[in-house]
């Protein structure tokens, strides 16, 4: 069967399709589906990089020591969490809070988010205090920042922005920084 | 900043409805559910001339594919086609994923480097949608399918044409340092592409840990910093060999203008060529539109649309080349 797209190449790929309950195939090589951006869905890197040691495990087929967590909403586990590289619903990052620090620490080099949320425009200027409210009230386990925790992850950045000599945002984070270390014992 | 070397800015948030589960584990039934509620709100949003719903499950496949080519959905959509939708702005600026990996996906393309005006936009049509009940923590941020868009779910996106610095292999040694900033080089249809016409794509790779002002100040810095590096090697270049140059860009005008077959990797290579000749002032009489346009319709799957049926190989060649001497001509008589 050719490609579809490119009638020349031997169709590789079968992209399914299900239309009214019929189901249908779209054919495509693997040329075209890589110029079309197409990603192969079976990874070996996904498990190693999100999951660390447990991935690598999960990885070469051999079984995890600790006994994974499931999600009680969507009841994934970790495992296979970690063996595909997709959350089954906002409940999961609850769920998996323990082990996700480590993993977006690997990914992003940070676990704390300091972007925009819904219904406000910008945290930073906001600050966590206003940021209220909960979209998804079952992920509220996630435990709020401290301030020790907001002041590292605010040197950390210190520290890049020296590094890429962008002294404009460093000067902004010394002021952060000094402003949190003022404030009183409470977390913020 | 305006410079002939950045094709395109796209600006995209990737969101899912709290009330749902992710993309992995959602019906058929919760997925029409999900199209309806983005439907009804975004009917309301009068941003971009209005917006119109296109269910690919009613769509041709060459029909499908034309809109990956267009840049308008991306190949995993085609995965999810029982649920899956696109909601498309009248002018083609605005388009908003349903049911891909995420059950949003709002994204914004402008035509140069318009990074700020395209994050407007889209915080605009995201503060519109927010009304739905996003899935997000205070933690975390916007929770995402794939932990790799978790916070922002932000991903910026540059689209630069780079003849000179690919020709001279410095590809590499570019892709090197932006991958130690935290940024993705990609070739010109996102993941795993080759460089189709010299395209590349260059995005932000972290979206947790910074705010989304950092995200974009980054992405803008590097890929100023790769046109002006670009930018170097073609006047370097063009100082050592005016003349292979201009020979180069005056027969790619030529072939493109008078070919009666053209293969589309061989188009993309020979409009690179004659966008190289555009940019450096050498050709005149076809414009920046001409080429974006170009570069669209020359896609086998676009060539079937515009003429309405299958065509095999051989019979497209020749569609693609009337198709570019046609866009060519027009131009130059308009």
């Amino acid at each position: 069967m050719l490609c579809q797209r490119c009638s020349q190449n031997p169709a590789a790929i079968h992209v399914q399709r299900n239309i009214n309950g019929k189901r249908t195939q779209i054919h495509l090589c693997q040329n075209c589906y890589k110029d079309l951006g197409g990603t192969s869905s079976s990874d070996f890197g996904w498990p190693t990089l999100l999951g660390g040691i447990d991935g690598l495990q999960t990885a070469v087929g051999l079984p995890t020591i600790k006994q994974s967590p499931k999600c009680d909403s969507c009841g994934l586990s970790y495992e296979q969490f970690i063996s595909n590289g997709k959350f089954g619903c906002a409940n999961c990052y609850g769920e998996f809070h323990e082990k996700l620090e480590q993993m977006f620490k690997r990914l992003h080099g940070s676990a704390t988010h300091l972007g925009r949320l819904p219904g406000t425009e910008k945290t930073e200027k906001t600050e966590d205090k206003e940021v209220k409210k909960e979209a998804s009230p079952k992920v509220s386990k996630s435990k709020k920042k401290t301030k020790e925790e907001k002041i590292a992850d605010f040197k950390q950045k210190l520290a890049i922005a020296v590094k890429e000599e962008d002294y404009q945002l460093a000067a902004k984070l010394r002021d952060k920084i000094i402003a949190l270390e003022k404030q009183g014992g409470e977390s913020v | 900043m305006i410079n002939h070397v950045t094709i395109s800015t796209r600006v995209r948030f990737a969101r899912n409805l709290s009330e749902f589960p992710f993309s992995e584990k959602l019906t058929l039934a919760q997925g029409e559910m999900i199209i309806k509620k983005i439907e009804a709100v975004t009917s309301k949003i009068s941003l971009g001339g209005g917006f119109e719903l296109i269910r690919l499950s009613t769509q041709s496949d060459i029909d499908c594919i034309a809109l990956v080519e267009n840049h308008l959905i991306s190949p995993k959509l085609l995965q999810n086609k029982a649920v899956g939708a696109l909601i498309l702005s009248k002018d083609q600026t605005i388009s908003i994923m349903i049911n891909e990996e995420d059950h949003i996906r709002i994204q914004v393309i402008l035509p140069g480097q318009q990074t700020r005006e395209a994050y407007k936009i889209a915080v605009e049509i995201d503060k519109q949608m927010e009304s739905l009940g996003y899935s997000c923590s205070q933690k975390f941020g916007y929770l995402t399918s794939c932990p790799t868009n978790t916070g922002t779910g932000m991903r910026v996106s540059i689209m630069l044409h780079l003849p000179a610095i690919i020709r001279t292999g410095n590809l590499e040694k570019a892709m090197e340092s932006c991958n130690k900033l935290g940024i993705a080089v990609r070739g010109m249809y996102g993941e795993n592409s080759d460089a189709l016409g010299h395209m590349i794509q260059i995005s932000n790779q972290v979206t947790l840990g910074h705010t989304e002002e950092e995200l974009l100040t980054t992405v803008e810095r590097i890929a100023n910093q790769i046109v002006d590096f670009e930018l170097r090697l073609r006047k370097s270049m063009l100082q050592e060999d005016r003349l292979g140059i201009e020979d180069e860009v005056y027969r790619a005008f030529g072939v493109l203008a008078n070919a009666r077959r053209l293969k589309t990797k061989e188009a993309l290579k020979l409009l690179s060529d004659l966008r190289t000749g555009v940019d450096m002032g050498l050709i005149k009489t076809v414009t920046k539109e001409t080429l974006d346009e170009l570069q669209i319709v020359v896609q086998p799957a676009t060539i079937q649309k515009l003429a309405g049926r299958s065509l095999p190989t051989a019979e497209r060649d020749i569609v693609r080349a009337d198709l570019v001497r046609d866009r060519i001509e027009k131009r130059r008589r308009d």
